[in-house]
């Protein structure tokens, strides 16, 4: 029995990139998968968790260098290193048995209040659980215990599936009969599309400023050029390096080494998707099974939205803005950088609730931000942590957060409850 | 009959859902009988692609308005693959359709 238990916890101190393929495979096993498959997937998940590291570390030495030269020579608050949502839904998936519990805890939960007609959303976006895992996990640490995370997780997906529900119609008004029947309870849309609303209403009001309304359009091809991940990795590397004060020659391999860390990031992560397909499909087939018959919607990624031309062009935008806001906000301590070339994700309500305004859509974006930006900051010691335990490696003293954390607003409160409470 | 066809597979962010969706249409074309080399990527990235891999279809979970050198290449929405509906007929059509190639 000691023996037993020894390599276990063994096991379990070795981190994401091993517990995640034995867990994952498991799983699959019980749902009927054959086992060379499961083996396979489950390894590609590891695989994708050792991925991440790598380039979670090409980040943190390079951009961690540069954030704590710019505090030095500028006397900047920013400290906070931006690893972005890839990184963060790593955080997410890699405390093994949690997952997995969360996982079978929220589908239960999502399909009880289906029955109880709570909701009319099949959450079969399995990989968004993420989401919602994460908010769990943060309750979990603060709390000390795995059944507090569950439950927080778990309720904050409910809240989630409940008010996504309730924006079909705005989505469908601008994509058309496509769209219906789709929800999309992640990435803090839910909310802040009530924000947004409120935005709007508060505008309404004010003479002049309500009636103007344009649309940015598509932008000159050199503005989504600027906006690709490597070019902007490359371009701010480089420039932050020489208003550090780096050399030339120091600065160019800087701007190299992060132009390489935005493209590798997420190559990593569609690894660690990949592994996770298998295990997504048989879960989503099961749930579609047990409900067939009634007309449901179902859950979806919100990559589907990101090709609106306006959501792209609001994204390369907002880039200057929520730097420049970064840099303003006080008590601000978080620099974004990671996630710039995501930031079209994180326009989605401010888009889709101004009904593509884009002067409207501008200021409601640039709010969003504003409070994120102070979420993050605030999460940004427990989210490290997090990331620790998890396995991933940071030189000494760096912290590190991300929109994920910043973005999902019902988490922040569900957080700041448990932690009063406990 | 030997020949490997080329995809797009994409998405918003050319991370989640398209790597999912290219993992189904490996495994679902495979076993059709029809092989297939799949490049996931971005909204984004697309036109660059188009010019440098010249695809022979793409598969998308995102809108491709912004993209303006489709030209004749097939596009098809990869929600199927993300919902489970209609995921064997769509398979079978691009089947049908690379074959036809």
């Amino acid at each position: 029995m000691e023996a037993i238990l020894g390599v276990i916890n063994k096991i379990l101190a070795l981190g994401a990139s091993v517990i995640m393929p034995i867990v994952i495979c498991i799983m699959e096993l019980i749902f009927g998968m054959k086992p060379k498959n499961a083996i396979r997937s489950g390894l590609t998940v590891g695989i994708g968790f050792v991925g991440v590291n790598l380039a979670v570390g090409l980040i943190g030495g390079n951009l961690g260098n540069l954030i704590a030269a710019l505090q030095d020579k500028y006397h900047l608050a920013l400290s906070i290193t931006d690893v972005g949502w890839p990184a963060g839904s790593s955080i997410a998936f890699g405390s093994g048995t949690f997952v997995v519990i969360s996982i079978l805890v929220f589908m239960l939960v999502n399909a009880v209040s289906v029955l109880l007609k709570l909701t009319n959303t099949l959450n079969i976006d399995i990989f968004n659980y993420w989401h919602h895992i994460l908010i769990g996990t943060m309750s979990w640490f603060v709390s000390g215990s795995m059944v507090v995370g569950v439950i927080v997780g778990a309720v904050f997906m409910l809240i989630n599936t409940i008010l996504a529900d309730k924006h079909e119609e705005t989505f469908v008004d601008y994509g058309g009969e496509r769209w219906r029947g789709l929800s999309f309870p992640s990435q803090g849309i839910p909310l802040q599309m009530y924000f947004v609303r409120g935005v709007n209403w508060v505008l309404d009001r004010i003479p002049v400023i309500r009636d103007i309304n344009f649309n940015f359009g598509k932008l000159p091809g050199i503005f989504s050029f600027l906006g690709e991940p490597m070019i902007l990795g490359f371009l701010l590397g480089g420039i932050f390096s020489l208003a550090v004060g780096y050399a030339w020659d120091k600065a160019l391999s800087v701007a190299v080494s992060m132009a390489a860390a935005m493209y590798i990031l997420p190559r990593m992560v569609s690894i660690m998707m990949e592994g996770l397909s298998p295990l997504t499909d048989v879960a989503r087939d099961f749930m579609n099974k047990k409900f067939a018959g009634r007309k449901l919607n179902i859950s979806i990624d919100t990559a589907l939205l990101v090709g609106d031309p306006d959501v792209i062009t609001m994204g390369v935008i907002m880039v200057p803005v929520v730097l420049g806001l970064a840099f303003i906000l006080p008590g601000n301590k978080f620099l974004p950088f990671t996630d710039l070339p995501a930031l079209p994700y994180w326009v989605i309500p401010a888009v889709y609730g101004t009904k593509h305004n884009s002067f409207r859509a501008l200021i409601s974006a640039t709010l969003c931000m504003a409070i994120s930006l102070y979420i993050a900051t605030d999460l940004a010691p427990l989210i490290t942590q997090m990331a620790t335990n998890v396995g991933f490696e940071f030189a000494q003293g760096t912290t590190i957060s991300g929109f994920f954390a910043g973005w999902e607003w019902p988490g922040y409160i569900l957080h700041k409850i448990v932690e009063l409470i406990f | 009959m030997g020949r490997i066809f080329k995809l797009l597979a994409a998405c918003g962010s050319g991370i989640a859902t398209s790597s999912h969706v290219s993992t189904s249409l490996k495994n679902g074309l495979m076993a059709r009988g029809v092989e297939i080399l799949v490049r996931t990527c971005s909204v984004q990235e697309i036109s660059g692609l188009i010019d440098s891999l010249k695809p022979d279809a793409i598969v998308t979970t995102s809108s491709l308005e912004s993209v303006k050198n489709l030209g004749d290449i097939k596009v098809v929405s990869g929600i199927p693959f993300l919902t489970g509906f209609q995921k064997d007929p769509l398979l079978d059509e691009l089947a049908e359709y690379l074959n036809g190639l």
